[in-house]
């Protein structure tokens, strides 16, 4: 067996990049105050901090405002962005469809559709429109 | 409190059912404890998301009671037999004396405790928030705890609100068993699954690295492995890559045992963890046929064509066939990614040959690129080229061979990419996540390169 100059040089820059993008997003990405701040947070609160508090806050009215299995669809919301599918991933089983009974609104100010009425109103850019019985 | 004893029970039923799956298996095999230990983890999590299904295929609603229930001769069986076996008397005068840890181990144990550690904290910290970890595989398991089954006709009911519903379903059905035990849909603490499958994958690197390296140098491979960013990173955010990464790898290692040691064990192994990576993510099609050529091409090499190597081989074509077959039957595509070109074979070929430099530009951004992988690549294609005819010879063959198959593979993947976003999108997106599946393997083909060369750290 022969002691390795190559291995052990390996090692060694190994290790300073190791340590180098270990620590450096602890700072350059705040990761370390994330941390602090999640750590004294309970689930629900985490949640939110994680996914956006106005974005969660929209969430939670509208878990509280829809009745169980409820269809919906989403306007304020990029299609497919990621907060659109934490949104849809938090209310389920209230699910997202074509020709829904209720229209969530997210940040569009005085959105109006044939045949839905003001539901629940969270302020004057967040509400829920339902469809109005014919 | 409540959170760590749910956790608890839980993987105490996994790792049971997986113990007890594995002393059914084989008498022999895994030698160490720690070994079977991690095996059990994946094998366990395999084993019951499977039932899973079928219990939904015959209509049986999920509790703790319908899971756990089929399993109980199984476990009465093994506790027995292990028993009778005396697997669980520890002698200390068995026990090997070891030798007190170097300086260097010393470093090295700290390095992989305190990534370890810290894949636990940072999994635990936060609640299931990554794209596909939440838009897939998070919903899908919402789906399943609500509806206490896979809904039949799961794919047509529901490809509006989940995308991908032709994804193998391992990971949402491991995550609706966790969340049956806690009784709620507990987005953080079931992602504890995740950091639990690197340090399975950390423990079973190590114990086959063991088998060919003296401790000191196991120690440092596995220390290169557990602190590789790409690696840690995907330990914590509730994708699938991770736990595909620990199937696929431990089903290589296990037949590149059998190839060396003809132990059948092993390749019972090899072909119930490659079933596993084929439950976990399409790709692992892919490593199903690369086990199966390496098996056929390293046996041809020694010239020493066993049944049982042609068996496991064909088995593991006919998995693929007939997961292809299934998937067919319910009306999915493999992979959404690769059902929506409408051209011809002809001009889907051309197009794939142009994208071969975009492919390779991206290749080499992961290759050199040391954020996500350290220097792991750059120390492979140096010990490539370094060690070329060594990468040949027959103890590396079938680590080299895997390798070369899992390039050409992966490259044959994005020429056919079909994706709507885009091929760019899929390269970019997805290419150092495909990395991360063959990464254990290219550890060990540096641990056997490192052997061969009889050098010492």
């Amino acid at each position: 067996m022969k002691k390795n100059i190559v291995a052990r040089a390996a090692l060694a820059v190994w290790i300073v990049f190791w340590v180098l993008f270990l620590v450096r997003p602890l700072f350059k990405k705040g990761l370390l105050g994330e941390y602090a701040a999640l750590s004294v947070l309970s689930g629900e609160e985490r949640r939110g901090r994680v996914t956006g508090e106005e974005l969660y806050g929209f969430i939670k009215f509208c878990r509280a405002a829809l009745p169980e299995y409820s269809t919906y669809k989403i306007v304020g919301l990029e299609h497919d962005s990621l907060e659109h599918r934490r949104l849809r991933y938090y209310l389920y089983p209230d699910a997202e469809k074509e020709d829904p009974e209720f229209i969530l609104v997210y940040k569009t100010g005085d959105f109006k559709s044939d045949g839905y009425r003001v539901f629940k109103t969270l302020d004057a850019e967040k509400y829920i429109l339902r469809l109005s019985k014919k | 409190m409540l959170d760590l004893l749910v956790i608890l029970v839980w993987l105490a039923c996994v790792l049971i059912v997986g113990w007890s799956a594995l002393s059914f298996t084989f008498k022999k095999g895994p030698s160490s404890p720690g070994e079977r230990m991690a095996l059990s983890y994946g094998a366990g999590i395999g084993l019951i998301t499977i039932e899973m299904a079928l219990l939904s295929f015959f209509n049986i609603k999920f509790n703790i009671f319908s899971i756990m229930i089929w399993w109980v001769p199984l476990v009465a069986w093994a506790l027995l037999s292990d028993y009778r076996e005396k697997r669980f008397i520890f002698s200390p005068a068995g026990a090997k004396k070891q030798k007190p840890f170097s300086l260097a181990e010393k470093f090295f144990i700290f390095g992989i405790s305190f990534e370890a550690v810290y894949a636990f904290f940072r999994a635990l910290i936060k609640p299931m928030e990554a794209y596909d970890a939440i838009a897939i595989y998070a919903l899908k398991a919402k789906i399943f705890y609500f509806a206490k089954a896979v809904p039949h006709g799961f794919a047509a009911s529901f490809k509006d609100i989940v995308p991908h519903v032709e994804y193998p379903l391992l990971l949402p059905l491991s995550e609706t068993f966790f969340y049956i035990f806690s009784g709620s849909v507990n987005d953080l603490a079931v992602k504890i699954m995740f950091p639990l499958y690197y340090l399975a994958l950390l423990s079973v690197f190590y114990f086959l690295s063991r088998r060919f390296l003296e401790r000191k140098a196991s120690l440092f491979f596995t220390f290169l492995f557990a602190t590789i960013p790409q690696i840690t990173d995907f330990a914590t955010n509730g994708y699938a890559d991770l736990p595909l990464a620990f199937y696929c790898s431990t089903s290589f290692f296990y037949l590149y045992l059998w190839l060396r040691q003809k132990e059948r064990s092993f390749l019972v192994i090899s072909f119930i963890c490659s079933l596993f990576a084929l439950w976990t993510k399409t790709e692992g099609l892919v490593f199903a046929l690369i086990n199966a050529a390496v098996a056929v091409i390293c046996m041809m090499k020694q010239k020493q064509i066993r049944p049982v190597g042609l068996i496991y081989a064909l088995l593991s074509v006919l998995a693929v066939a007939a997961y292809l077959l299934i998937v067919h039957s319910i009306g999915l595509a493999v992979n959404e990614d690769f059902a929506l070109s409408q051209a011809s074979p002809a001009s889907r070929i051309l197009t794939g040959i142009k994208r071969i430099p975009a492919i390779l530009y991206e290749y080499q951004i992961q290759f050199f690129g040391p954020k996500k992988w350290n220097i792991i690549w750059v120390l492979f294609i140096a010990g490539f080229i370094a060690k070329f005819r060594k990468s040949f010879s027959k103890d590396i063959l079938p680590a080299t061979l895997a390798i070369a198959f899992v390039f050409a593979g992966y490259t044959a993947i994005y020429m056919l990419s079909a994706a709507p976003q885009g091929f760019g999108w899929h390269l970019s997106t997805s290419g150092s996540r495909l990395f991360i599946h063959f990464l254990p393997i290219t550890v060990f083909w540096l641990v056997l390169i490192f052997k061969e060369s009889k050098l010492e750290i």
